[in-house]
């Protein structure tokens, strides 16, 4: 048994009481959670928490798995409702200093004059950021599992217990809507061509 | 601006172009819906072109990576969170079949019940010092004291006709014995301590039933006095002294503290010893047995 046997045989091992064989479940896919998470809540510190926090219900929930699904869906949904959950959090408390945020948003729009002479300089990440941030979170998670992970609308939709067609949906305006945010930060202009 | 396949509606196919830029569209006619109306359709090939920009943007933008052995240690922090869980299956024990109630009340009983066994022992293996130190001979002359003057009378009455049990019971005056032997030095000058502070007040004790003493002696005929003497001295008193030498030879040098300090207590105390000189030898020795005796 190792990082590299197959998920029903560590899951098994681990059912049977072998802590090691959780120990490899997480080194096995520490890395695909971890930068999914880090996608969807797009800051690092967060990203490690809400990582542990994932494995930690993992943990405590692996031995209700029965394995109508797939070992990944299971665990991505886990890892998606969590980064998910985060990001409302987030967003209410955003919203209790919402006028704090509108001046905050009024300055990032009107630096990006600045912002668009040097896209070269500015770290493209941060872009990348600032356009994420502009998506609702379920278009957020869709967008990254689509885009970043390379799932299908069949199993995102399974992870997220919605319908194929609303995931493709989901994934078409979350790309509209980084383009209009890109657009309007006149990245077009200057990064694409 | 018109669809042209009769399969998919407009929005299906715009839906499908983030999958036609990847080449992700397994279905060949949906792939060549949304060719067709990129060539033929000027807004949809707009679409297409910012949808195109946008993902191309993000294939040169990566998100950066997370700092060194972060991966190394990020298993151990897991395992940090979640092992204070394991022992609680592994290692809680005994216990772990108790309900929470009996996890606090077993030692409680068992603290006190220790407890209380060792201060039951401890009363077993040493009565006479607890007594001695609990009920001292100078609270029971206290209680005599507080009982009034008519029970002082009665006692005194029935010590002359020898009834008197706490004179004449052996066992408490062997306890007072055994008590003396028992006790180090120290203890013997706290005894010693105690009796002046005993022969005070039965100094008072004297003095204020000094009439009720010489009622007595006036009232009863001597004679009884000098024909009880024997009976005395050869059934009771034979009790009495039936202790060991060494305790004898303490207690007559207490007794002998006593009287001195009852001879030197004051003019009530001169009176008192005019008294007793007057009285007849036997009288005075008699007194004194007596005194002897009671440890007063």
């Amino acid at each position: 048994m190792n990082i590299n046997s197959d998920d029903e045989l560590l899951i098994a091992a681990f059912k049977a009481g072998n802590e090691n064989a959780f120990n490899f479940i997480v080194r096995k896919y520490q890395k695909r959670i971890y930068m999914l998470i880090r996608k969807m809540v797009l800051d690092h510190d967060d990203a490690d928490d809400i990582t542990q926090d994932v494995f930690i219900k993992l943990y405590r929930s692996l031995n209700n798995f029965r394995g109508d699904s797939k070992f990944f869906t299971y665990l991505y949904k886990i890892a998606v409702n969590y980064s998910i959950n985060h990001l409302n959090r987030k967003n209410k408390l955003n919203k209790r200093n919402s006028e704090f945020d509108e001046t905050n948003e009024f300055h990032s729009y009107d630096s990006a004059n600045d912002f668009s002479e040097n896209t070269d300089e500015k770290d493209r990440s941060e872009i990348l950021k600032e356009a994420i941030e502009t998506l609702p979170e379920q278009q957020r998670a869709v967008f990254i599992m689509r885009y970043y992970e390379n799932l299908s609308y069949e199993e995102i939709s399974r992870i997220l217990d919605k319908s194929v067609g609303g995931m493709k949906a989901n994934y078409f305006h979350a790309l509209k809507k980084i383009g209009s945010c890109l657009k309007k930060n006149k990245i077009f202009e200057n990064v694409l061509h | 601006m018109e669809n042209k396949s009769k399969d998919y509606s407009r929005e299906d196919l715009m839906q499908s172009i983030p999958d036609f830029i990847n080449g992700e569209i397994s279905d060949i006619g949906l792939s060549n819906a949304v060719r067709n109306l990129i060539e033929t359709d000027n807004d949809f090939k707009n679409e297409y072109d910012e949808i195109n920009k946008t993902l191309s943007f993000f294939t040169k933008a990566e998100f950066p990576e997370p700092p060194d052995n972060f991966f190394n240690n990020l298993p151990v922090r897991i395992n940090e969170r979640i092992k204070p869980n394991i022992p609680l299956t592994e290692n809680s024990g005994v216990f772990q079949y108790f309900p929470k109630v009996w996890k606090i009340i077993i030692p409680a009983l068992t603290v006190i019940l220790i407890a209380a066994f060792f201060l039951f022992r401890q009363e077993n293996t040493d009565p006479v010092l607890t007594k001695s130190e609990n009920t001292s001979p100078v609270q029971e002359r206290n209680n005599s004291t507080n009982s009034g003057s008519e029970n002082q009378i009665e006692k005194k009455d029935n010590f002359f006709t020898g009834s008197d049990k706490s004179l004449t019971d052996p066992g408490i005056t062997e306890k007072e014995t055994n008590s003396n032997t028992e006790l180090n030095q120290k203890t013997k000058n706290t005894n010693i301590r105690k009796h002046e502070v005993i022969s005070d007040q039965k100094s008072n004790n004297l003095i204020s039933d000094n009439t009720t003493f010489e009622n007595e002696n006036k009232s009863e005929d001597v004679s009884v006095y000098e024909n009880n003497d024997t009976d005395i001295a050869g059934t009771d008193f034979a009790d009495i002294f039936d202790i060991d030498e060494s305790n004898e030879i303490e207690d007559t040098g207490e007794i002998e503290i006593e009287e001195s300090e009852l001879l030197n207590s004051g003019e009530s105390d001169v009176n008192l010893q005019n008294e007793f000189r007057e009285l007849s030898p036997s009288d005075q020795q008699e007194i004194l047995n007596v005194l002897k005796e009671t440890k007063i």
